[in-house]
């Protein structure tokens, strides 16, 4: 499973020279300003910083590509703490409890919670990763488009049925999402729903609309506020506090562990990713809580089941990337645009032929996690300072940023109109109780959803037995009617016995 | 006791959902009604629907048809504010990035109760314009600006 000469040429790589380590605090610093900095993608800064590769040679440019990784997945927990805007969709579970802690007055715990919980996960996510890296390759290419859309649903459904009392609003936000994500040219190359506007052939531009439906919506409800945090005391900022929140995580190994498990395989499935896998394992965690319903609250736990999976999904998409050549998502795509200039191509027999360079890549990762310690800790103060911030200045601000980054991505009037509307359509849909997150998730994943079923149908000649073949897919399938189903019946079961006894 | 107001609202936004995914459903029916287009669209959208009647059923068996209107947060509350941020993002292309956000920035403040006229001209200016420029520099489109060097 290990190849130990490999082991040791990667050190000789790693530490020969002290050339390659000088791009790794850079990585990091400007991970952690793209993450942080709504609009801006963890993918846009690795797209930006991609020509600079060019001069670095293999290593030093996987090692700095990386270190943006590293930064911005932490990064993006922070405006989702601060501003319940998640800095990319990898985040948005971290608002969930993150943001209720901010304003319950925990903001500098809830901030360490997230630090402690990202800097475990990179490193568990690569330890996995090291001894991992084959059989995981192997695993990833049985998991086929019914897999794929059976693990969409999955999730889809949890996460709508996230609010227990409004299960139906929930699932019909959900769903109206999905539907919504389907959008402009399909896989077959129709076009449906596009009223005959050229700029929705492409979808509707799904980080705009979701800028607009968590963060400018949440922040008109806001405006009425003072500040984000009411309270004078609670709104300083405690190194102390963020060291008490390090602590709080590490009391929740197994939230920790699970939701590392859950990074690293959902994060090696290809267009899924940390999208998908914080949300899963914040759902789990929820799900097997004996206090459900504190979550949502503020409950610290939710904070370190997003922030473990969403950074242990990087070393997942990064065996998916080095094992079979295949970009996990938007940042692994600009990798393998960084493999392709230093004329190196992913998959099996670069795996065979290169291990040492594997083994040299997933060590240095083991020491950006310690940097990251650091350099988050002294970031950290200065971007907490948000929440002094009166919102009449505050609120004016983040909707600047969002309208800028969403001009950002698509590079036309696009994305500051989709924010717009998605805001007034989040603005409602809050104050009538319909679930933001979901509809946002649905949006997400529309378009794969209907590829996966697509390719599905073709591989099946539509022959619905097809499934039964599939015994992953069936697994899957049973884990979602589980989840569904399995806490009202046994809940059903036990009143049942009650009464009888 | 005087009868409480009914919000008709939520009501509204269940037949907007109702109207979206009955829109969508035609739309990506009249373009082509082969399975390979319709495969996730028409079963997801009868399940949508499914659930709205449901939803509604729910409703008039527990007679909550109307909700009653939340006197604490009431959505018109709020108007002003989505009214100036539509503006802003209206007025881009014509007032250029830069006067667009300036101007906005300093109405929130206004709205919001902001008196010091120097705090609001600084904020408003420095942060407008330190943010376009740092954009537009950051940005490989071209953003249209009136003050600010393109």
């Amino acid at each position: 499973m290990i190849d130990f000469a490999a082991v040791e040429q990667s050190l000789a790589l790693l530490f020969s020279s002290f050339s390659p380590w000088m791009v790794v605090i850079p990585g990091i610093v400007l991970g952690l300003i793209f993450g942080a900095t709504p609009g801006l993608q963890i993918s846009m800064a690795m797209a930006i910083f991609l020509p600079m590769t060019m001069y670095m040679d293999f290593i030093q440019a996987m090692l700095f590509l990386t270190a943006i990784f590293t930064g911005g997945s932490f990064g993006s927990g922070i405006p989702a703490i601060l501003m319940n805007i998640p800095g990319t969709s990898s985040a948005i579970a971290t608002a969930f409890d993150g943001y209720p802690m901010a304003r319950n007055g925990q903001h500098n715990e809830a901030l360490g919670v997230a630090l402690a919980s990202s800097v475990i996960g990179v490193l568990m996510g690569y330890v996995i990763l090291f001894i991992m890296i084959q059989p995981l390759s192997v695993m990833v290419l049985k998991l086929g488009p019914a897999e794929m859309f059976i693990v969409i649903l999955w999730g889809m459904t949890l996460i709508a049925s996230l609010k227990g009392e409004q299960v139906l609003k929930g699932l019909m936000a959900g769903f109206v999402g999905l539907l919504a994500g389907t959008i402009g040219f399909s896989e077959v190359g129709l076009a449906r729903g596009t009223m005959g506007q050229t700029y929705l052939l492409d979808g509707i531009p799904v980080i705009p609309a979701m800028m607009g439906m968590f963060a400018a919506s949440e922040l008109f409800k806001l405006a009425n506020k003072g500040f984000i945090v009411e309270s004078e005391a609670s709104r300083k900022v405690d190194i102390k506090q963020i060291f008490g929140g390090c602590k709080m995580a590490l009391s929740h190994p197994w939230v920790m562990i699970r939701g590392g498990l859950i990074g690293v395989f959902v994060g090696a499935v290809p267009g899924v990713g940390s999208s998908v896998s914080n949300l899963l394992s914040y759902v789990e965690t929820k799900r097997r809580d004996s206090d459900p319903d504190s979550f949502g609250k503020g409950n610290p736990k939710g904070v370190v089941a997003s922030e473990s999976a969403n950074s242990t999904s990087e070393a997942g998409s990064m065996a998916t990337l080095l094992a079979l050549g295949i970009p996990g998502g938007g940042a692994t795509a600009v990798m393998l645009a960084a493999f392709a200039m230093h004329n190196i191509t992913g998959g099996p027999q670069f795996i065979r032929q290169q291990t040492d360079v594997v083994y040299a890549i997933i060590f240095a990762n083991f020491a950006q996690v310690f940097l990251l310690v650091v350099v988050g800790l002294l970031f950290i103060p200065l971007l907490a300072n948000i929440i002094k911030v009166p919102m009449r200045y505050l609120i004016p601000s983040v909707l600047v940023l969002a309208v800028m980054g969403s001009f950002g991505l698509t590079g036309n009037m696009t994305g500051p109109a989709t924010v717009l509307v998605f805001a007034v359509i989040g603005w409602i849909f809050r104050h009538y109780g319909y679930s933001v997150p979901a509809a946002v998730i649905g949006l997400l994943l529309g378009s794969l959803a209907e590829k996966s079923l697509l390719h599905s149908y073709q591989i099946s000649g539509g022959d619905f037995s097809y499934l039964f073949t599939r015994p992953v897919a069936l697994g899957i399938l049973a884990l979602l009617v589980i989840s569904l189903f399995g806490r009202p019946l046994m809940q059903r079961f036990q009143q049942r016995r009650a009464s009888t006894a | 006791m005087s009868a409480q107001k009914r919000d008709y609202g939520d009501f509204l936004v269940l037949m907007a959902l109702a109207c979206f995914t009955l829109w969508y459903l035609w739309d990506a029916y009249s373009v082509s009604a082969s399975p390979q287009n319709l495969l996730l669209i028409l079963p997801l959208s009868l399940v949508v629907l499914v659930i709205i009647v449901l939803e509604l059923g729910l409703r008039v068996k527990h007679r909550t048809l109307f909700r009653p209107s939340d006197e604490d947060e009431p959505l018109y509350k709020t108007l002003p504010v989505v009214g100036l941020f539509a503006a802003y993002v209206l007025s881009l292309e014509t007032l250029g990035f830069d006067i667009a956000t300036v101007a906005f920035i300093a109405l929130f403040l206004v709205l919001k109760g902001e008196r010091n006229v120097w705090l609001l001209a600084g904020f408003s200016a420095a942060f407008g314009l330190g943010s376009v420029y740092f954009f537009s520099q950051m940005l490989p489109y071209p953003m249209t600006l009136t003050l600010l060097p393109s």
